[in-house]
């Protein structure tokens, strides 16, 4: 069973009389990647920053490897890489410069195998300033790394990133994931979390919502048939094997335990009723379909 | 070890993206040097009398231009927004990077010091610090009192904007009362009781010559802004 590195009990945070969690709880795994998520004004950049130490909060307590924040905030920011989702450095700061930096704080030397992953090592000689979005993130993930801590907090990793780049990011986080790091990330983009995270916790009002696993919404037991017919004639059906649980235009999403019996009972029905099939096809459930319907409010 | 390589590492970085930012560079070297020439032209064209101080009065001008104009934007970056949380996050000590703001600001004022000591002679034949030494431990005082009111602005200031701003508030009235530009007995006789609550004042007094009030109202004013630096740094640094 994997130990828990970073706790979170009871905590109440708020900003004036805008209380932004609730009594909130959240326990990290050793070695697990976390995904929070939720609408905006959830609180999830809140309750980073508040176990990134960056903000306080006026109840309840962060535990991380054992010891609160207050008791060694150094000994916490040498475990701790942080990418925050506004991050900046000087303009005028070559790449270079801003690795070095980061480096002699930490007293680490500069791992150049990771400039290249992160293809960084082409920049060093170019000011902060001049970088475009995808390379400044690229580089404030590296500088998160750079001490090759033990827990990374990424927020909102990749956004407005392009594709290019949103890969080499998820090459580089699965890579650290392999290592045994632990990663919390927030991130708006499902695909994201589906492929990246272990375990997700939906943020609703301040709280967690819901703590779901890959493995319970990827439930094998259940896949989805969808099928389009001419005459539409599936629609308004009681059916025993199968539940029609979406319509999308003409397409129908049958949920299903037994296929062969659903897609038994789904063709002598057309059968009956004279109708054809325009399209049919199975397909699984996934994390980021599910993930989506909790942010527009229709969870399972 | 590790502290002192990484001040020197942050004084490095810090004294050179000042050659990379244009407006750092009018403010630290350009105009002070250019001013110099400029008013050294009119001030010996108005009196030849003016040879006397002249090194005095720009030398405190380039302070403060470098001091009141070029610092307090760049330190004021480290002090409020996005760099200061991705510094603190990153575990970068914001004291160094202060305290090299600093250094850097020295530096670069020193320099264009000792410009205008070397060449205000020559240029306009003014008269050369009767005691090189006092000058030099006045030029000291009087930069280290300029640097901590420039990071005073830098620190106190919610944004670049009000830095550049409150720059200005503090620059021109400076200029103006402290007898650089305009000899003090001309002032109003309520204006220059007001003049002692200038410190570039004491500043211009010291670069002149031995001046024990003016060294002591000099050293006061460092003691002070330093105590206000270090609570300042302490709520800047603390949890939001």
């Amino acid at each position: 069973m994997m130990e828990t590195i970073i706790s979170v009990n009871n905590l109440d945070k708020s900003y004036g009389k805008h209380q932004v969690l609730f009594d909130f709880n959240l326990k990290v795994k050793r070695g697990e990647c976390l995904g929070v998520v939720g609408p905006n004004g959830a609180g999830k950049t809140t309750l980073l920053e508040c176990i990134e130490g960056l903000r306080k909060w006026q109840k309840g307590e962060i535990i991380i490897d054992g010891r609160t924040i207050e008791e060694n905030p150094k000994y916490l920011r040498s475990i701790m890489g942080v990418q925050l989702q506004s991050s900046s450095l000087p303009d005028e700061i070559k790449v270079k410069e801003a690795i070095e930096l980061f480096a002699v704080e930490h007293n680490v030397s500069i791992n150049e195998k990771l400039l290249d992953e992160l293809d960084v090592g082409n920049l060093v000689n170019q000011q902060y300033g001049k970088l475009s979005t995808g390379q400044k993130r690229r580089l404030h993930l590296l500088l998160a790394i750079l001490h090759d801590p033990e827990i990374i907090i990424l927020d909102e990793p990749t956004a407005g990133l392009d594709v290019n780049a949103k890969y080499l990011l998820y090459l580089k986080i699965n890579q650290l994931k392999e290592s045994g790091k632990t990663i919390l990330l927030t991130s708006h983009d499902m695909y994201e979390v589906e492929n990246l995270c272990d375990r997700v916790a939906f943020l609703e009002n301040g709280r967690v919502g819901k703590e779901i696993t890959k493995d319970s919404i990827l439930d094998q037991d259940k896949q989805i048939i969808v099928v389009s017919t001419k005459k539409q004639s599936l629609k308004n059906v009681d059916m025993m094997y199968s539940t029609l649980i979406e319509e999308k235009e003409a397409e129908l999403f049958f949920e299903c335990s037994n296929i062969s019996a659903c897609l038994k009972e789904l063709l002598e029905h057309l059968n009956s009723k004279d109708d054809e099939i325009i399209d049919l096809y199975i397909k699984k459930k996934t994390v980021e379909e599910e993930l989506t319907k909790m942010m527009r409010g229709e969870g399972k | 070890m590790k502290t002192l390589k990484a001040l020197f590492v942050n004084l490095k970085i810090y004294y050179l993206m000042t050659f990379r930012n244009v407006f750092l560079v009018i403010a630290h070297y350009l105009l002070p040097i250019l001013f110099y020439l400029l008013f050294s032209v009119v001030f010996v064209g108005i009196s030849p009398d003016n040879k006397i101080t002249i090194i005095a009065s720009m030398t405190a001008f380039a302070i403060a231009m470098n001091s009141y104009i070029g610092l307090p934007g760049s330190v004021s970056r480290y002090a409020v927004g996005d760099i200061k949380r991705a510094y603190i996050a990153g575990g970068i000590s914001l004291w160094r990077v202060f305290i090299c703001a600093g250094i850097s600001n020295f530096i670069h004022s020193l320099i264009t010091s000792l410009v205008i000591l070397f060449t205000a002679g020559p240029l306009f034949g003014a008269t050369f610090p009767s005691s090189i030494l006092w000058f030099l431990l006045a030029l000291l005082i009087s930069i280290v009192l300029a640097t901590l009111i420039g990071v005073a602005i830098g620190m106190f200031s919610k944004s670049r904007n009000v830095a550049t701003l409150l720059s200005q508030v503090v620059f021109l009235p400076s200029l103006f009362l402290s007898g650089a530009m305009i000899p003090l007995d001309v002032l109003p006789k309520f204006l220059q009781y007001v003049t002692y609550i200038i410190p570039l004042r004491h500043s211009v007094t010291l670069l002149g010559g031995y001046d024990l009030v003016a060294l002591l109202v000099s050293l006061g004013f460092i003691i002070v802004l330093t105590i206000l630096l270090v609570i300042r740094y302490k709520l800047i640094t603390k949890r939001e």
